[in-house]
C-alpha cells in the first residue's frame, strides 16, 4: 500500500512486502503499522532532543523526574502494551493448531543443499513445491542434515529444519502463482543455491501436478 | 579537605611512587602489570581487530555489491563473514570496552589500580594469544566457517571436519578467559577498591554501569564456554551432546549460544551507555539527573537481557506462549533504555548544553541508536520477526544496535578522554569530517538495508540473481560503506595526530567534575599521588584544585613504606576505609601463564592430547606460583594510612578482595555447571531419540563413599580454618582434605569409567561429562588443600593471617556440594530416563 | 572469629543483594513458566481437562504465575517507604530495591500475562 509512496520497489520476487497470503499479508500490515509508530516516535524523541538542546524552557518545568516518567516509562510502556497484544493476536491466528478437518500435509525435506516435498499419497518433487491455492496447507519441515530454514517471502513466515525435530508451518496462497522460496539458515557452502520454486494452482491442476509427479518429476 | 598530616615534598613523591608503580623500559615492558599500561594495550590492540574486522567487512561489501561482483567462492565467503562478526564481537567490541574500564576505573574510583593487577596481565594475554590463533587461522586459510554463532551440526566433525571449527571453539574460549578474568577484576575493583568516604551511592555513574555489566559477564559468559567446550569434546572424542541421531540435540547449542549472545549485547551497549552518562553532564554543565532512576533501569536491563535469548530462535518451532514470554520481554527493554535516554536529555535540558566534538559523535549515537531500538522491538514482535528473521533487516538492525550503542558512544570517548591519555587536546580539523563520512556512510550503508532484507535476501548469501531485484540496495550498501572506511581511516589520521602534535594542556580540559580528571595528564603510573576523602556525589567534585592537593600527598597514602604498592579498600557500602591493599610489583609471571594456558589450547588444537595435559599442569604450576612471596611471615598489625586513620594489610583481614574474587569465580563456575545440568534436563525433555536402551546405573556404594569424600574434604577445609584461628596447627586438617578430595577424584572417576559407552548417547555423555566436571573441581580442591600446606610450611598462615585457609574453605564447601549435587543429578537423570520408559 | 564489627559489615554487605531482589523473582518466575511449560507440554498436559475447560497445563501455568506475582507484591510492600536510615548508602540501598522490585514486579506482569490466553503447546 504506502509502499509505492515512499519507494520504487517494495515488490520483488522475493518480497515480504508483496504478501500473498494471509499470513504474509498479516505481518507486512504489522510491518507497516510499526513503520509508521517508529517514524512517528523518532520525530518526536528527536524533537524533545532539539528542544533539549535549543528551547529547554517547557521541559525544564517538566522537571527531570517528569521527563524521566512520561517519557522513559508511560509513553514507551503504553505503546508496547498495544503493540504486544496486537502481535499475539496476530501469531495466534497463524498456529498450526489442529483442527478439523485437517488441511493438506506437505513434508518438507531439506538437506544439503536441497528441498524434497512429499505430498500425501507418497509423491516427491525436488525443489518445485506444489501447492493448491486458496486453502491451508500445513507444511511439515524437517532436515536429514544440517539447521535449514523454510521460507516462502511471500506467503508467510519461515520455520526452521532441524535434523530429528518437524516443526508445522500453516501457508496459504491467495491465488494461483509462482513464488520464489528459499533456505534461510546458513547450511553451509551450498546454502546460496538451496532456492525453490512454489508453484499454487487451483484445486484440479494441483491434483494433476502432483499425479504426475508419481511417474516422472521425483527422480531429479 | 583537612589536611591532617604533613605533606612530603610533591616532587620526591612522585619520584618515589613512580620508582615504585613505573613499568620498565625494554623487555620489561612485558612485565607490566599496571591498569594505565594494559588499559592502552588493551585498546590499541582491540583497535587492531576493529581494523581487521572492518577488513573484512569491506570484503563483504564487495562481495555482494552486486549481482556481478563475487569474487570468491562460497567456502572462502563463509569463512569471511564468520571472522568479521567473530572478530568484532570477541575480538573488538568485548575487549575495547575491557581497555575502557581497565585504564579508567581506578581513576574514577579514586584508587592507585584495580584489585588484581596480575589477572589484568593475564587476561591481556590469554586475549592476544587467543586472537592471534584466529587471526593465523584466517591467514592459512583455515578460519572458522560455520557463521560466528557456529550452529551444530554444520559445526560439527560430520560437516565441518576440519580445524576450523575447532580454532573458534578453543580460540574463542581462550579469549573468554580473559573476559571472565576482566569481569571478577572488576566487580570486585567496585565493590572494595575505592577512595575511602566515597559510599554506594557517591560512585560515578560509570561505575555502576561497569559493576552491572560485569555482574552480566559472570553469568553470561558460562553458558558460551560449556558449550563450546560440548561441542569441542563431541568433534573431539565423539561424546554427544548435539547430535540428533545419539540422543543430542542442535537447539541444545543454539539456547547456550544464545543465553550468553543476548546479554553479550547489553554487555556491549551498557559500558558504552555509562561513557555517555559521564560526557553528557559534562557537557551540559550540570550534574546528571536521575542518577538513580538511572541505576534502577541498568538493572532492570541486567536481568531482561537474560530473558529474550529465543528472540533469536522464534522460528525454530517453540510454542507460541513461551514465544510470548521472551517476545514481551524484549519490547519490555525498551523502557529502561528509555529511561537512560531521558534522563540524559533532562540533563541536557535542566543545563546549558555546549558543543564540542565528543557531542558532535553523542548526537550520532543518539540518532543510530534509537531507530536500532525501534527496530528492535520490531524484531521483538512475533510474526513480524518469523519474516524478517535471518534477512538483511536483521543485518540493518544489529548494526544500527552496535554501531549506534557501542561505536558511537566509543569514538565520543575517545574524543573526550584522549586528552586525559596523552596530555593533548585536539584541533578538530578532521574529527568533524572524519564524523559526518562515517555516519552518513554507515546510514547509507545500512538504512536501505532494512528494505533488502524486507525484500526477501536472506542472510549469508555469497551471490544472488539479478532478478532478485536487490542490486541497487546492495551496491548503495556498498558504496555506503566505502564512505564509511574512509571516515574511519580519517579517524585515525585524527587521533595520531592529536597524539603526536596536539596542543598541550594543563589539566581538566572540559571541566569534567568527576575524579579521573584529579591527576596530571597523562596520568602517572599510581594514578593518585595521594588518594582522596570523598565527601560529596563523585560527580561533583572541584577536580582542579582535587587534583593539586591530591599530588601535594595531602589525602591518604601520600608516602611509600617497605617498598609496597599500596591503595585501599573500602566497606563496599558506607564507603569507609577498613583494608590497606598491598598490589604486587611487576613480575612476567602472567605471561608465563599465559604461554602456558596457549600452549594447553594449541595441545587441543592440534590434537595432542597426552601433551596438552603437561602443558595444563605448567599453566596451573605457573598460576600457583604468583602467591610466592605474596602476603607476610608475620604480623604486623593495624599501620597508619594517613590522615590519623590506621587499616591492616588486606592479609590480616577476614574478607579481602581476593576473598570476593573467590565468590565471584564461584558464582561463574556454578552457572557453568548450572548450564550443565540445564542441557541434561533439556535433552531428555527436548532431543530426538531419547529414551536411550539403558539408564545409566551409577550404583550404590560408589556414590555413597563418593558423598563421604566430598562431605569430609569439606570438613577438612573448615577444621583447618577452625584450627588456625584458635591458635593451633592446620596441617592434619588439610591432610585430610587433601586425601578426601583425592578419594572423591577416584571414585568419581571410577563411577564415570563404569558407565559402557559415553559416545553412544547423550544421557551417558551428560552423565559421564557431570561426574568428570565434578573430579575436576575436587582436583582444584586437592590444589586448594596442598597449597594450604605449602603456605603453612613456609610460615605465612597465622591466627591473623588465615586468608588462604579462609579462600580455600570457600571451594571445599563449593566443590563439596556441587559434587553432591552432580551424584544425585545423575542418579536423577537415569531415574527420569526409567521412568519415562 | 568475626568481631561484631565485621559481623555488621557483613550484614550491610548482604543488604546489597535487596537491589537484585525484585528482579530474581522475576527471574525464577521466568526459569518456573517456561521450564513448566516444557514439561506440560512434553507430557501433554494441555490435553488433560483439569475443571470448567482450563487444561491441566494452564491451570498449573497460571498457580505458577499468581505465586510469583504475589512474591512480587509481597517484596515490594516489605521493601515500600518510608526508608529508614542507615547510615552512609543504606537510604540509597532501600530506595533502589524498592523501584527495583516495583519495576519488577511490572515486568513479571507484563512478561507472563500471555498464560492467562495464548496457546501453549503450539
Amino acid at each position: 500500500m504506502a509502499c509505492t509512496l515512499f519507494l520504487a520497489g517494495c515488490s520483488g520476487p522475493l518480497s515480504a512486502l508483496e504478501p500473498e497470503g494471509p499470513s504474509a499479508r498479516g505481518a507486512a500490515t504489522l510491518w507497516w503499522v510499526m513503520f509508521y509508530g517508529s517514524a512517528a516516535i523518532f520525530v518526536a524523541v528527536s524533537a524533545v532532543l532539539a528542544m533539549a538542546l535549543f528551547r529547554p524552557a517547557p521541559l525544564r518545568r517538566l522537571g527531570p523526574e517528569g521527563m524521566i516518567r512520561w517519557g522513559g516509562i508511560f509513553f514507551p510502556l503504553s505503546n508496547l502494551v498495544l503493540l504486544v497484544i496486537a502481535a499475539f493476536v496476530l501469531g495466534e491466528r497463524l498456529l498450526a493448531t489442529p483442527r478439523d478437518p485437517a488441511p493438506l500435509r506437505i513434508e518438507a525435506v531439506a538437506r544439503q543443499w536441497q528441498w524434497e516435498f512429499r505430498y500425501p499419497d507418497g509423491e516427491t518433487s525436488f525443489d518445485r513445491l506444489h501447492m493448491p491455492a486458496g486453502r491451508d496447507v500445513d507444511f511439515a519441515v524437517t532436515s536429514e542434515d544440517v539447521i535449514h530454514s523454510f521460507w516462502i517471502p511471500r506467503l508467510g513466515g519461515k520455520i526452521d529444519a532441524i535434523p530429528g525435530h518437524e516443526n508445522v508451518v500453516r501457508l496459504r496462497a491467495d491465488r494461483p502463482g509462482t513464488f520464489g522460496g528459499v533456505c534461510a539458515e546458513f547450511c553451509g557452502p551450498g546454502h546460496t543455491v538451496m532456492t525453490f520454486t512454489v508453484e499454487a494452482h487451483e484445486e484440479e491442476d494441483f491434483l494433476a501436478s502432483v499425479d504426475e509427479l508419481g511417474n516422472g518429476e521425483g527422480g531429479q | 579537605m583537612s589536611i591532617e598530616q604533613a605533606s612530603p615534598n610533591p616532587i620526591r613523591l612522585h619520584k618515589e611512587l613512580a620508582a615504585l608503580w613505573d613499568t620498565p623500559a625494554g623487555w620489561g615492558r612485558l612485565s607490566a602489570v599496571n591498569h594505565t599500561v594494559l588499559g592502552k594495550r588493551f585498546i590499541v590492540a582491540a583497535f587492531v581487530f576493529f581494523a581487521i574486522g572492518g577488513l573484512l567487512a569491506m570484503l563483504i561489501r564487495v562481495q555482494i555489491a552486486t549481482s556481478q561482483t563475487a569474487f570468491v567462492g562460497p567456502e572462502i565467503y563463509g569463512q569471511i563473514f564468520t571472522m568479521h562478526g567473530t572478530v568484532m564481537m570477541f575480538l573488538f567490541a568485548i575487549p575495547m570496552f575491557e581497555g575502557f574500564a581497565i585504564y579508567l576505573l581506578p581513576k574514577l574510583l579514586g584508587a592507585r589500580d584495580l584489585a588484581f593487577p596480575r589477572l589484568t596481565a593475564y587476561g591481556f594475554w590469554c586475549y592476544i594469544f587467543g586472537g592471534s590463533i584466529l587471526i593465523c587461522a584466517m591467514l592459512a586459510g583455515v578460519a572458522p566457517d560455520s557463521g560466528w554463532f557456529m550452529y551444530t551440526p554444520l559445526s560439527s566433525s560430520t560437516y565441518t571436519p576440519g580445524i576450523n571449527a575447532d580454532v573458534w571453539l578453543l580460540g574463542i574460549t581462550f579469549v573468554e578467559i580473559s573476559a571472565l578474568a576482566a569481569a571478577v577484576e572488576i566487580v570486585v575493583t567496585v565493590l572494595k577498591v575505592r577512595a575511602p568516604g566515597m559510599s554506594i551511592d557517591r560512585m560515578p555513574i560509570m561505575a555502576w554501569y561497569l559493576l552491572i555489566t560485569a555482574l552480566m559477564m559472570l553469568f553470561g559468559f558460562p553458558p558460551l564456554i560449556l558449550g563450546s567446550i560440548l561441542l569441542e569434546l563431541e568433534r573431539a572424542f565423539g561424546l554427544p551432546f548435539f547430535d540428533p541421531t545419539r540422543g543430542g540435540d542442535s537447539l541444545l547449542w543454539q539456547h547456550l549460544f544464545w543465553l550468553f549472545g543476548h546479554p553479550e549485547v547489553y554487555i556491549i551497549f551498557l559500558p558504552a551507555a555509562g561513557a555517555v552518562s559521564m560526557m553528557i553532564p559534562t557537557f551540559a554543565r550540570h550534574e546528571l539527573v536521575g542518577y538513580r532512576a538511572i541505576i534502577v533501569a541498568v538493572i532492570a536491563v541486567a536481568f531482561l537481557s537474560f530473558g529474550l535469548w529465543v528472540h533469536h530462535m522464534f522460528t525454530v518451532g517453540i510454542p507460541h506462549l513461551a514465544l510470548a514470554f521472551f517476545s514481551a520481554a524484549s519490547g519490555l527493554v525498551a523502557v529502561p533504555t528509555a529511561v537512560q535516554i531521558f534522563a540524559w536529555i533532562a540533563t541536557l535540558a535542566q543545563g546549558r548544553p555546549r558543543y564540542d566534538v565528543p557531542m558532535l559523535y553523542l548526537g550520532g549515537f543518539f540518532f543510530v541508536f534509537v531507530l536500532g531500538g525501534l527496530t528492535g522491538v520490531m524484531l521483538a514482535m512475533v510474526p513480524f520477526n518469523w519474516q524478517a528473521h535471518d534477512t538483511h533487516f536483521v543485518v540493518a538492525h544489529l548494526h544500527y544496535v552496535l554501531v549506534g550503542g557501542f561505536v558511537f558512544p566509543m569514538m565520543a570517548a575517545a574524543y573526550y578522554w584522549l586528552p586525559h591519555f596523552t596530555g593533548r587536546v585536539s584541533d578538530h580539523r578532521l574529527s568533524v569530517p572524519a564524523f559526518w563520512l562515517i555516519f552518513g556512510g554507515f546510514n547509507l550503508t545500512f538504512f536501505l538495508m532494512h528494505l533488502t532484507g524486507l525484500l526477501g535476501m536472506p542472510r549469508r548469501v555469497a551471490f544472488y540473481p539479478v532478478e532478485a531485484g536487490w542490486d541497487w540496495l546492495n551496491l548503495i550498501s556498498s558504496v555506503g560503506s566505502f564512505l564509511m572506511t574512509i571516515g574511519f581511516a580519517l579517524f585515525v589520521v585524527d587521533l595520531v595526530v592529536q597524539v603526536r602534535f596536539g596542543k598541550a594542556f594543563r589539566r581538566n580540559p572540559w571541566n569534567a567534575r568527576t575524579p579521573e580528571w584529579a591527576m596530571p595528564t597523562p596520568p602517572t603510573s599510581y594514578a593518585f599521588g595521594s588518594l582522596p576523602h570523598i565527601e560529596d556525589r563523585a560527580d561533583r567534585l572541584d577536580a582542579d584544585k582535587l587534583g593539586a592537593e591530591l599530588a601535594g600527598g595531602s589525602g591518604y597514602l601520600g608516602f611509600t613504606r617497605n617498598g609496597w604498592l599500596e591503595t585501599l579498600t573500602v566497606d563496599m557500602t558506607s564507603g569507609r576505609p577498613d583494608q590497606l591493599l598491598v598490589l604486587p610489583n611487576q613480575t612476567f609471571k602472567p605471561l608465563w601463564s599465559g604461554l602456558a594456558t596457549g600452549a594447553f589450547v594449541l595441545c587441543l588444537l592440534f590434537k595432542f592430547y597426552w601433551l596438552s595435559l603437561a602443558a595444563l599442569a605448567l599453566a596451573v604450576a605457573s598460576l600457583l606460583a604468583w602467591t610466592q612471596g605474596m602476603g607476610a611471615r608475620e604480623d604486623v598489625g593495624a599501620l597508619p594510612i594517613g590522615r590519623g586513620e590506621v587499616a591492616a594489610p588486606h592479609w590480616e583481614t577476614e574478607r579481602p578482595p581476593s576473598w570476593w574474587a573467590m565468590v565471584f569465580c564461584i558464582a561463574a563456575e556454578g552457572t557453568l555447571f548450572a548450564s550443565l545440568l540445564f542441557g541434561a534436563l533439556f535433552l531428555w525433555l527436548v532431543a530426538p531419540g531419547w529414551p536411550p536402551p539403558d539408564a545409566v546405573s551409577p550404583g550404590t556404594i560408589l556414590p555413597v563413599l563418593c558423598l563421604v569424600a566430598l562431605g569430609s574434604a569439606a570438613l577438612g577445609g573448615r577444621g583447618a580454618l577452625a584450627a588456625l584461628t584458635a591458635g593451633n596447627s592446620p596441617s592434619v586438617w588439610l591432610m585430610l582434605a587433601c586425601a578426601s578430595h583425592l578419594a572423591a577424584i577416584v571414585l568419581l572417576a571410577s563411577m564415570a569409567a563404569g558407565i559402557d559407552d559415553p559416545t553412544a548417547h547423550a544421557h551417558y555423555a551428560t552423565a559421564f561429562v557431570t561426574l568428570i566436571y565434578a573430579a575436576v573441581r575436587s582436583g582444584l580442591g586437592l590444589i586448594f588443600a596442598g597449597h594450604g600446606l605449602w603456605r603453612e610450611r613456609g610460615g605465612y598462615l597465622s591466627q591473623a593471617r588465615s586468608l588462604d585457609l579462609r579462600i580455600g574453605k570457600l571451594w571445599h564447601d563449593y566443590s563439596a556440594v556441587t559434587g553432591a549435587i552432580a551424584v544425585l543429578a545423575v542418579f536423577a537423570t537415569a531415574w527420569l530416563v526409567g521412568s519415562a520408559r | 572469629m568475626s568481631s561484631p564489627a565485621a559481623k555488621m559489615a557483613h550484614g550491610r554487605n548482604a543488604r546489597l543483594l535487596l537491589m537484585a531482589a525484585g528482579f530474581t523473582i522475576w527471574a525464577v518466575a521466568f526459569i518456573a513458566l517456561y521450564g513448566m511449560l516444557s514439561v506440560g507440554c512434553r507430557f501433554g498436559w494441555d490435553r488433560i481437562d483439569a475443571v470448567a475447560g482450563i487444561s491441566v497445563q494452564r491451570l498449573q501455568l497460571l498457580v505458577l504465575f499468581a505465586v510469583h506475582v504475589a512474591a512480587g507484591v509481597a517484596l515490594a510492600v516489605g521493601l515500600r517507604p518510608p526508608f529508614p536510615r542507615e547510615g552512609a548508602g543504606g537510604h540509597f540501598v532501600r530506595w533502589v530495591g524498592y523501584w527495583a522490585a516495583v519495576a519488577a514486579l511490572g515486568s513479571t506482569v507484563f512478561s507472563f500475562a500471555g498464560v492467562f490466553a495464548l496457546t501453549a503447546c503450539y
